[in-house]
């Protein structure tokens, strides 16, 4: 139903989203995880966290439309000047807010009053008795003090200093909006493959860190060790053995698989190779990276384990 | 249909104000445990650990940016000039904005990294700036940089460096202010040269060329202080340089630098025999090394520009005294890494020598360095 579709905007190019729930669904539900892109409010200097907006890949963005997931609007509206009508609107949504916060104001500040009334009593019985007041006829008692802090304090409160909010999303009604029906990707047999990974159940993010072309998780990335490096190449073109051995050796070192794919010409179906070391002593080895003889053995192994790299066509179900 | 071009769905009303202020003022970073490497339905751990990992997830996207009005500073946009007026200003911005007609401006890509930090709220016809319009408006027709280039910009500058965009005829000038500022003695410059050349280092070969005969004087005296200071005689391999010394200097101590030149260290003296010689061999046999291209000078111009120059973290930051420390370049994962001698080209343009770093920026804004060092 189009009501249950995720919106998402389009800024410059680049699909985005600035909603929460819309994020979460999106990560939770569909497994597409984006890049938060955006900086924490409470920890605006920790570059290692990170906010809304999201950022989607072109693939991502694709297989959202062409899954009926997401609806990608662009709106006009936003680039315009706010309108007078927009302005008056803003003007009354602030006063409210303003006359709003007044009264939480003036209860935090009188609660402070409250907490320091034997002190303020004490100081204006002595104040008095120095004054000359006899003590008998001092009668302080702590309605009138509240009441004439309240009174003090409306004077004082400035209404026009209260909270107030930079909202994340655009927060008038928009009229002038240009939905995306189509979005294209700049490597098709990419896209391909990208689906038929998301259709596996996958959660998928890009792996310009590994060298590869995507990074697929068992689960959640957040909680989740990427399980495969998926390299994708070009049948036509002749395998290159430094490729080979370098794509597999980088993947041992990080604990993940090591995939080729690619699409078949003649059924025009996603194949996938994977690559796995045979040699158990050098997997664990790899895998115990705080071991002391880590370096020693691995050097001493070195010249065997070249010749024991297998390499097996892997039904998609082994993925 | 409500006659209210306000969608109260997207703000805060009063009380939730307050809530979220607490919220936000309470908020702590939960640790993250061990990830798994298989996931398993069946696991009851499992499934716990993904609930929590979401709801944290939803309590850190929930947090708002709020806070006192008087505690942030105020701008308008101007939307002619694509700027920010900045009407009231708190804290300090260091090496942001810039003053004219004692107003102070902000880029479009400073304000909205201020934004995104809290600390500014920017008004449009004195309707509020949301995030959202911020990044259409920021972003759109008239842009200073792409988005590949601001989160570059966004991230440095968090992390505490002064980030300002290139601009080569301002660094120009300002290097030439700082360096008649200090107003160096030609003596003590010369040494530099000297020490820096020894080092291959990048020196002023101009000054050198203008100043032959200082330059030739201090580097005689430099060898006497290393001789004083050392105790051994002094080894040069630049032998053009020592001829051109020696033409100068008089008779008696060319002879003294001729008889001086035994050294156990010489392979003319080991290398006496064939078999010493074989060894030898096989030993430099097993050296790799890629041969430095030389510079083509038929190059002029390079397709990559500088982006940002950086500025190292100073408490008292100054734009007008203070070199950049390093030059960014921001390519995409699309874009051809620079070869050498494009970087070359990048290099010889800059008024003053300063390493240069490539920020390699993903479609979905993920990013390396490279330090590139020539």
């Amino acid at each position: 139903m189009e009501s249950e579709k995720v919106k998402l905007v389009l800024i410059n190019k680049k699909v985005m989203t600035f909603n929460v729930d819309d994020y979460i669904k999106l990560r939770k539900h569909y497994r597409i995880v984006g890049n938060l892109i955006g900086i924490v409010p409470a920890f605006p200097k920790n570059i290692h966290l990170s906010h809304l907006p999201a950022i989607y890949s072109e693939y991502e963005v694709r297989l959202m439309i062409e899954e009926n997931i997401a609806i990608i609007e662009e709106k006009c509206d936003l680039s315009k000047k706010p309108t007078e009508q927009m302005r008056k609107d803003y003007e009354k949504h602030t006063e409210k807010i303003a006359n709003d916060m007044f009264k939480p104001i003036l209860d935090k500040k009188l609660k402070n009053v409250k907490l320091n009334m034997e002190n303020i009593i004490k100081g204006k019985r002595k104040k008095l008795m120095k004054a000359g007041v006899p003590e008998e006829e001092i009668n302080i008692t702590e309605e009138d003090i509240l009441k004439e802090e309240e009174k003090k304090l409306r004077q004082t409160i400035n209404p026009n200093i209260s909270l107030s909010e930079i909202p994340l999303e655009y927060p008038f009604h928009t009229t002038d909006v240009r939905i995306i029906s189509e979005y294209h990707v700049t490597n098709e047999a990419k896209y391909k493959i990208f689906k038929d990974l998301w259709h596996k159940n996958m959660f998928i993010t890009s792996a310009e860190n590994f060298g590869g072309d995507f990074l697929t998780y068992t689960g959640d990335p957040n909680l989740f060790h990427a399980s495969q490096i998926v390299h994708i190449v070009d049948p036509q073109k002749k395998f290159n053995h430094h490729f080979l051995s370098s794509c597999s050796r980088l993947a041992l070192s990080v604990k993940k698989k090591c995939v080729f794919a690619y699409i078949d010409e003649e059924n025009n179906e996603v194949v996938y190779q994977t690559i796995e070391w045979k040699n158990l002593k050098l997997r664990e080895l790899y895998s115990s990276i705080n071991d002391q003889t880590y370096q020693n053995q691995f050097e001493s192994d070195d010249d065997d384990t070249e010749k024991e790299v297998e390499i097996g066509e892997s039904s998609a179900s082994a993925m | 249909m409500e006659d209210n071009t306000i969608r109260y769905d997207k703000l805060l009303n009063g009380s939730e104000l307050i809530e979220f202020e607490n919220r936000l003022q309470d908020y702590s970073i939960t640790a993250k445990g061990q990830k798994y490497e298989e996931y398993n339905e069946d696991s009851e751990d499992i499934q716990k650990q993904i609930e929590s990992s979401t709801d944290d997830l939803c309590q850190l996207l929930e947090l708002k940016r709020i806070s006192m009005s008087n505690k942030r500073s105020v701008g308008i946009y101007e939307e002619d000039s694509n700027r920010i007026r900045v009407n009231s200003i708190l804290g300090k911005f260091s090496w942001l904005g810039y003053m004219e007609n004692k107003n102070m401006y902000l880029k479009p890509h400073e304000a909205l990294l201020l934004i995104e930090m809290n600390r500014l709220v920017v008004f449009y016809n004195e309707v509020i700036i949301s995030l959202e319009q911020a990044y259409v408006l920021f972003f759109g027709k008239n842009s200073t940089l792409t988005m590949e280039e601001y989160y570059v910009f966004s991230n440095l500058s968090r992390i505490g460096y002064g980030v300002m965009i290139h601009d080569s005829e301002y660094d120009r000038k300002k290097f030439l202010a700082i360096n008649n500022r200090k107003k160096v003695k030609k003596e003590d410059e010369m040494i530099w040269c000297v020490l820096l050349q020894k080092l291959n280092l990048p020196y002023k070969h101009e000054f050198v060329a203008n100043e032959r005969e200082l330059y030739l004087k201090t580097k005689v005296n430099l060898r006497k202080h290393f001789v004083a200071i050392s105790g051994h005689s002094y080894n040069d391999d630049d032998e053009d340089d020592d001829k051109e010394l020696y033409q100068d200097e008089p008779p008696s101590k060319k002879l003294k630098s001729e008889t001086n030149e035994v050294d156990s260290n010489n392979f003319i003296d080991i290398l006496k025999t064939e078999l010493q010689y074989i060894s030898y061999e096989k030993f430099f046999q097993k050296f790799c090394y890629i041969k430095r291209k030389q510079f083509d000078k038929s190059l002029e111009s390079s397709s990559f520009k500088f982006n940002f120059d950086v500025f190292r973290p100073k408490t008292h930051f100054k734009r007008t005294e203070q070199l950049a420390s390093y030059r960014i370049i921001v390519i995409t994962y699309k874009d051809e890494f620079p070869t050498h001698s494009q970087l070359e080209i990048l290099k010889r343009q800059q008024a003053y020598d300063v390493p240069i770093v490539i920020a390699t920026v993903s479609e979905n804004m993920k990013f390396h360095y490279s330090l590139c060092v020539l």
